[in-house]
C-alpha cells in the first residue's frame, strides 16, 4: 500500500528553483571575484592600464548584475514550470561559460606579460 | 496528462529560448524539470571548479618570490589558467550532452573530463612537491 501523500503538481519540484537560483548567485560572485583577482594581479605587476580597467569594470558589472541575474533566472524557471514547458538554460549557461573562458584568456595574458 | 506524454503524442517539443538553442535541443521529449535543474547546477559547479583553477594560477603567479622556482611557478600558473579556461568551455558541452541524453531517454553519459582533470591536478601536485623539495 502506498502511504506517501501526493503533492500538487506545483510542489513537485520543491525548493529546486531556489537552489538553482542560489547556485547562480554564488557562481556569479565567484566570476566577479576572479576578474577582481586578475585586475589586482595586473595592478601589482604594473601591466597596461586598459587591462586593469577592463578587468575591474568586468568585476564590478558582474557583481552588480549577479543579484538581478539570479532573481531573473528564478522568475524564468518558475514561469516555465508554471507553463509546463521545458526549463531551458542554453543562453545563460553559454554566457557564463564564455565569461569563464574570457577570464582564463585574460589571466593567461597577464601571466605571459609578467614573464616578459 | 503529463507534459512528456503530451510532447511525445504531438511529436514536438516546445523548448523555450532562442532559435539556436531550440535547434540544439530539438530532440526527444522534454525531461522532468527537476533533472534539467540538477543538470544546470552541476554545470555551475563545473564552472566554479574552472574558476578556482584560474584563481589558483593567478595566485601562484602573483606570489611567486624565489628566483630558483620562478620559471616553474610561472609554468604551473599558465597551465592552471589554460586548463581552467578550457574546462569552462567543456562544461557547457557537457551540459548540452547531458541535456540531449535526458531528452532522448538515454542514460547520463560518463564524464571523461573529470578523469583527465584529476590526472592533470595529480601530475601538477607531484611536480610542485618535487620542486618545493628541491628548492628547500
Amino acid at each position: 500500500m502506498n502511504t506517501e501523500p501526493e503533492l500538487p503538481s506545483d510542489m513537485s519540484t520543491g525548493l529546486q528553483p531556489e537552489r538553482t537560483s542560489l547556485a547562480w548567485s554564488r557562481t556569479l560572485v565567484v566570476v566577479a571575484a576572479i576578474f577582481g583577482i586578475i585586475g589586482v594581479h595586473a595592478l601589482v605587476t604594473s601591466q597596461p592600464r586598459p587591462l586593469i580597467l577592463a578587468t575591474t569594470a568586468m568585476s564590478a558589472a558582474v557583481l552588480v548584475g549577479s543579484t538581478h541575474i539570479a532573481r531573473r533566472r528564478l522568475d524564468i524557471i518558475k514561469r516555465d514550470m508554471h507553463r509546463h514547458t521545458a526549463v531551458s538554460a542554453a543562453t545563460p549557461t553559454i554566457a557564463v561559460a564564455g565569461l569563464t573562458s574570457l577570464a582564463g584568456i585574460l589571466a593567461l595574458i597577464t601571466i605571459i606579460a609578467q614573464s616578459w | 496528462m503529463p507534459h512528456e506524454v503530451l510532447s511525445a503524442v504531438s511529436g514536438h517539443t516546445d523548448t523555450p529560448g532562442p532559435r539556436w538553442a531550440r535547434r540544439l535541443l530539438s530532440v526527444g521529449v522534454d525531461p522532468d524539470p527537476r533533472f534539467s535543474l540538477a543538470n544546470e547546477r552541476t554545470f555551475l559547479a563545473w564552472i566554479r571548479t574552472s574558476l578556482g583553477m584560474i584563481a589558483l594560477g593567478v595566485g601562484i603567479a602573483t606570489f611567486v618570490s624565489t628566483n630558483a622556482s620562478r620559471g616553474f611557478s610561472m609554468l604551473v600558473a599558465a597551465i592552471l589558467v589554460v586548463l581552467g579556461g578550457i574546462l569552462g568551455t567543456l562544461s557547457w558541452f557537457r551540459w548540452l550532452n547531458v541535456e540531449r541524453s535526458m531528452r532522448l531517454g538515454r542514460g547520463i553519459p560518463p564524464s571523461r573530463t573529470a578523469i583527465y582533470l584529476a590526472l592533470a591536478i595529480s601530475v601538477l601536485a607531484v611536480l610542485s612537491l618535487a620542486v618545493i623539495l628541491t628548492v628547500s
